[in-house]
C-alpha cells in the first residue's frame, strides 16, 4: 500500500520534469550531474551517488556499484537575473526561460577489483541571454559556452580500502555569441564618426552572431581511501582543456536605424536623407559588415577536489569537500574577426581561481526513502574589471534538498531541488567603469531514474 | 533523533552561511532622492533648454542651461550632447564684428560632438525645435539651426529620443520657436506666415503629453514667451525718442545721418502714429545706426510703416493673441494631466518691467570695438537668455516642482 503512492508521485514528477521545455535559454555553470548529487549540493567526491554519476564526481566510486547501473536524468534550470544601472535606475532582466539539461550514465562492476562506465553529461555550461534592448548588448547579449562530455571511465581496487579511477573526457564544445554594433562608434566619413555627427551612443545598426564547435580531450584521475570503516577520503583531478576555435562563422545582419539626416549635415547630403541606405553597401559581400570568419580561444581550467564522508550508522552519512578550480587560466575570451574591427572582439577576463566548500548529508528515513540536503559556498571568479554580461559571477550560496525513492528492486528515483543565491555584484555593460549591479539567482530541479540490474 | 539534530543544525546554520554571499554596491547618485522623481530627469525644449547663447552653443554654454541647474539642485545625474571644441557654431564674442569663440571661421561652423558620447542623454533640448516637429526628423520649415537637430538627436525624432530615455521627470520647454519665428523673420519682421497653424501645434503638443502619461512621467511645462519681453526688440517709440530728442528728458542720441520717421512716434505725440505697438529688431534698427556711425557712414532711415523694418501693430497683435491662445492651451493640457506649469512669459516680463532688461540695446562699448549689449540677462544675440536668466528660470522651475510634486529642491540663486 505504501509503495503505490510513491510510484504515483515518482511517475507524476518524472513526467512533469520530462515534459518539453524551451531549449534556448540562459543559465550559468551547471555542475550537478544527477539529482542525488544536486541534493547534496554537489558533495560526493569521497562517496559518490550510486547512480553512475561517479563517472563525473569520482570515477573510483564506480567500484561501489553492486553490479550494473543505467541512469538517465534531467535537470531544469530557471535562473533569474538582472542588471540595474546605478546611473539611470533602469533595470534589465535576463530572458526568463527554463533550460533542460539531460544526463546519462552507465556503470558496471567486473568482479571485485575492476569497474567501468561511460557517461554523457555537461560539466560546464555558461550561458546568458539578455533582451536585445539590454544596455550591455554591444558587448554581448547572448552567449553560450558548453561542453558535452563523453567519458569512458575505469576503476580498480588495488588493495582493500583503496580504489583508483581514471577517465577520458571527450569534450564537444559548442560556442555561441551575439552582440550588437553601435553606429556611433563607426566612421561616417574619413574625418568623423557617426557619434561625432550626433548619432546617439547605443544606436544599433548591425547584429553579429558567432557560432562554432570544437572537440578536445582531457582526463580525470581519482582515488578513494577508506582508512576505517565508515570513513572515506576521496580526491579527484580533472585536467585543463585549451579550446582553440579557429573556424567559427560570423554572420552580420543590418539592424534598421530609422535615422534621417537633417539639412545642413556635415556630410553635405540633402535634409531628409535616411541613413540606412548609406550603410547598406557596407554589408555587401567582402565588405566590413558582411559574413566572415572568426576565431576564439579560451581555457577550461583544471580542478582539484578532496573530500571526506562519515557514515551515520547504516542509514546515513555526512559529506564535506573542498574544491579548487583554476579559473585564473581563463584569461580572455577574445574573438578575432576577419574584417570587423579588432576592438569589437576584445574580451579580457583575468579571472581568479575559485574555491568551493560543499557539505551534504543523507539519511534513509524509510526503507525506500532517503532524505538529502546540502549547502555549498563558491567564491566568485571575476575581478571587478571583468564583471560583464557574459558571466557576472559573485560569491554564491547553494541550498539543496532532495529525496531518493526506491520505487522497485530495479528502479531508484532521485529528485532534487537547489536554490542558488549570489550576492549583488557591481559590474559593467560597456568598457570603462562599473555602472550597475548584477543580480542573479536560480532554482534548479532535477530528476534521475537509475536502473540497477 | 539524528534527523532532528541535523534539522536543528541546518536551521541555525543556513541563515548564517547565507549571509556569506555579500552584496556589493556601486557609487552613484542618490536616485531615490526626492522620492525618485529625478531618477531620470530629461529636458526637452528649444535652444533655451539646450543652452544656446550669443548665437552659438558649446560645452560651456551647455553647462549653463537651466536644466543643468535644476538637475544640480535635485542631485540628479545629467548628461547632454556635449559639443567639442569651440562649438556648433561657437558663440559670438562680438556681435558687431561677428567674431566667435576661438575665432571659429564662418565656413567651419561646427567642431562636432565629443566622443565617446554619454550612453544616456538627459538634455534633449534642440535649438530650433518646434512642437510640430516632435514626431519628425526634419524641421518644417528648415530652421536656422536645423543641422543641430542631427548633432543633438542623431537623426531620431524627438519623441523617439524621449521614449528611449524613459524619463521619470521632464521639463517641457516648447513654444518659443512658434511665437518668435514670426517677429524674428529677417526679411519681414512679423510675417504671420511664420506662425505655424495652431491646430497642428495643439494636436502634436497633446499627443506628446499623452506619450508622457503613458510613460508615467511627471512633468513641468513652460508657456511661450511674449516676444515684446526680449531685448531683441525695442518699440518704435523708443527709437523715435532717441532719434528725435522730442521726448521729455531724452536728448537725441543718434548720429545726424540717422532719421527716425514719425511713423515710429507714440500716438500721444503724433496723432495716428502707433510706435508703442511696433517692434523694431535690433538687427535692423541698431545695425542701421551702426552703419551710419562708421565709414562709409551710410545714412539710415527707420520708417516704422515699412513692413520690412518692423513688426507692425496688427502683426504684433496677432502674435500676442497667438501667444495667449497657445499658453492657455498649454495650461489646460497641464491641468488635464496633472503637470505643473512655469509661466515663462512672466519671467521675461518681470525682468523687463524691473529694468533688468534694457528698453534699448547698450551701444556704449561699440566705439571701442565692443559689442552691442542687452544687459546682464540676455546674451549677445539679444534673444537667448544669458546665464543669470537661466538661473532665474531654474528657480522658477524648482518653485513649481516643489509646489506641484512636494519635492524639496533648494533654489539655485543668482
Amino acid at each position: 500500500m505504501r509503495r503505490f503512492p510513491l510510484r504515483a508521485l515518482v511517475g507524476t514528477a518524472g513526467l512533469a520534469l520530462l515534459a518539453p521545455v524551451p531549449v534556448s535559454a540562459q543559465g550559468f555553470t551547471a555542475r550537478e550531474s544527477s539529482a542525488c548529487l544536486m541534493s547534496r549540493a554537489g558533495a560526493g567526491v569521497a562517496n559518490p551517488c550510486r547512480d553512475g554519476s561517479a563517472i563525473f564526481t569520482n570515477p573510483a566510486g564506480l567500484m561501489d556499484l553492486e553490479s550494473q547501473v543505467l541512469s538517465v536524468g534531467l535537470t531544469l534550470y530557471s535562473p533569474r537575473g538582472s542588471f540595474t544601472s546605478t546611473r539611470t535606475g533602469l533595470a534589465y532582466d535576463l530572458e526568463e526561460r527554463a533550460q533542460a539539461v539531460p544526463t546519462a550514465f552507465y556503470g558496471r562492476r567486473f568482479g571485485r577489483a575492476v569497474a567501468a562506465g561511460i557517461g554523457v553529461y555537461q560539466p560546464y555550461r555558461v550561458q546568458t541571454e539578455w533582451p536585445t534592448d539590454f544596455a550591455g548588448r554591444f558587448l554581448e547579449y547572448r552567449s553560450q559556452i558548453r561542453n558535452f562530455n563523453i567519458s569512458p571511465t575505469v576503476a580498480v581496487r588495488p588493495a582493500k580500502g583503496v580504489t583508483l579511477g581514471a577517465g577520458l573526457n571527450v569534450s564537444w564544445y559548442t560556442y555561441q555569441h551575439r552582440q550588437r554594433l553601435d553606429l556611433s562608434q563607426f566612421p561616417a566619413s574619413p574625418a568623423a564618426t557617426w557619434g561625432q555627427l550626433g548619432v546617439a551612443a547605443g544606436t544599433d545598426f548591425a547584429d553579429v552572431g558567432v557560432t562554432g564547435d570544437e572537440v578536445r580531450l582531457g582526463f580525470t584521475v581519482s582515488a578513494i581511501v577508506e582508512p576505517v570503516e565508515g570513513v572515506r577520503l576521496g580526491g579527484r583531478y580533472s585536467s585543463r582543456q585549451s579550446v582553440e576555435m579557429s573556424g567559427l562563422g560570423a554572420t552580420v545582419r543590418p539592424v534598421p536605424t530609422g535615422l534621417v539626416l537633417t539639412a545642413g549635415n556635415p556630410l553635405g547630403l540633402p535634409g531628409g536623407t535616411p541613413i540606412d541606405p548609406l550603410l547598406q553597401p557596407l554589408f555587401q559581400p567582402g565588405q566590413t559588415f558582411s559574413d566572415q570568419a572568426a576565431a576564439t580561444s579560451f581555457s577550461i581550467p583544471d580542478e582539484f577536489v578532496v573530500g571526506l564522508s562519515i557514515a551515520l550508522g547504516p542509514r546515513g552519512q555526512v559529506l564535506g569537500e573542498w574544491q579548487r578550480t583554476n579559473w585564473q587560466q581563463f584569461e580572455s575570451y577574445d574573438i578575432t574577426f576577419e574584417r570587423l574591427p579588432a576592438q569589437l572582439g576584445t574580451r579580457p577576463a583575468n579571472w581568479f581561481r575559485q574555491d568551493a566548500a560543499r557539505f551534504g548529508a543523507e539519511y534513509r528515513v524509510l526503507d525506500a526513502v532517503t532524505a538529502r540536503g546540502g549547502y555549498a559556498y563558491l567564491s566568485g571568479v571575476n575581478p571587478d574589471e571583468s564583471v560583464d554580461p557574459f558571466y557576472p559571477l559573485a560569491d554564491r550560496s547553494q541550498f539543496s534538498l532532495g529525496l531518493g525513492i526506491r520505487a522497485s528492486s530495479l528502479l531508484q528515483v532521485d529528485l532534487g531541488w537547489q536554490h542558488v543565491q549570489q550576492g549583488d555584484r557591481a559590474g559593467r555593460v560597456a568598457p570603462g567603469s562599473n555602472t550597475g549591479l548584477y543580480e542573479w539567482q536560480d532554482n534548479r530541479f532535477a530528476a534521475t531514474f537509475a536502473f540497477a540490474f | 533523533m539524528t534527523i532532528r539534530t541535523l534539522g536543528r543544525v541546518a536551521a541555525f546554520a543556513l541563515p548564517l552561511v547565507a549571509a556569506c554571499a555579500q552584496d556589493e554596491t556601486v557609487a552613484g547618485p542618490n536616485l531615490a532622492n526626492n522620492r525618485g522623481i529625478f531618477e531620470r530627469y530629461v529636458a526637452i525644449g528649444t535652444s533655451i533648454s539646450a543652452g544656446l547663447q550669443s548665437g552659438g552653443i558649446n560645452d560651456s554654454t551647455q553647462r549653463l542651461a537651466f536644466p543643468h541647474f535644476v538637475a544640480q539642485a535635485a542631485g540628479a545625474p545629467f548628461t547632454y550632447p556635449q559639443l567639442a571644441g569651440r562649438g556648433c557654431p561657437a558663440p559670438l564674442v562680438n556681435n558687431v564684428t561677428g567674431q566667435r569663440v576661438g575665432n571659429q571661421p564662418a565656413n567651419q561652423p561646427c567642431d562636432l560632438r565629443v566622443t565617446p558620447a554619454a550612453p544616456y542623454l538627459n538634455n534633449l533640448g534642440v535649438p530650433g525645435l518646434e512642437i510640430r516637429d516632435l514626431f519628425s526628423q526634419v524641421g518644417s520649415p528648415l530652421s536656422t539651426y536645423e543641422r543641430l537637430a542631427t548633432f543633438f538627436l542623431g537623426g531620431r525624432t524627438p519623441i523617439r529620443a524621449v521614449m528611449a530615455s524613459r524619463p521619470t521627470f521632464m521639463t517641457v520647454e516648447l513654444g518659443s520657436n512658434e511665437v518668435l519665428g514670426a517677429p524674428l523673420a529677417s526679411n519681414d519682421p512679423g510675417n504671420l506666415d511664420s506662425l505655424p497653424p495652431l491646430p497642428v501645434v495643439q494636436q502634436n503638443y497633446a499627443r506628446f503629453l499623452d506619450s508622457l502619461v503613458v510613460l508615467g512621467t511627471k512633468a513641468v511645462l513652460f508657456t511661450a514667451p511674449d516676444p515684446s519681453g526680449i531685448p531683441f526688440f525695442s518699440t518704435g517709440t523708443t527709437y523715435w525718442c532717441l532719434g528725435t530728442g522730442n521726448c521729455p528728458g531724452i536728448p537725441r542720441q543718434f548720429p545726424a545721418n540717422v532719421t527716425v520717421a514719425n511713423s515710429c512716434a507714440p500716438g500721444t505725440a503724433i496723432p495716428g502714429a502707433r510706435g508703442d505697438s511696433i517692434l523694431v529688431p535690433w538687427t535692423i534698427g541698431v545695425a542701421g545706426i551702426l552703419r551710419a556711425s562708421s565709414p562709409p557712414f551710410t545714412p539710415f532711415t527707420l520708417d516704422c510703416a515699412v513692413d520690412a523694418q518692423a513688426v507692425q501693430p496688427d502683426e504684433l497683435a496677432a502674435i500676442k493673441a497667438y501667444v495667449v491662445t497657445l499658453n492657455a492651451f498649454i495650461v489646460a493640457q497641464a491641468n488635464a494631466r496633472g503637470f505643473g506649469v512655469v509661466d515663462a512669459n512672466a519671467i521675461f516680463q518681470r525682468l523687463r518691467q524691473t529694468g533688468q532688461v534694457p528698453p534699448f540695446p547698450d551701444l556704449s562699448q561699440v566705439p571701442t570695438g565692443g559689442s552691442v549689449g542687452f544687459g546682464l540677462y540676455f546674451s549677445l544675440d539679444g534673444f537667448h537668455p544669458a546665464s543669470p536668466t537661466h538661473r532665474v528660470i531654474a528657480d522658477s522651475t524648482i518653485a513649481v516642482t516643489n509646489r506641484w510634486y512636494g519635492t524639496r529642491l533648494p533654489f539655485v540663486g543668482p
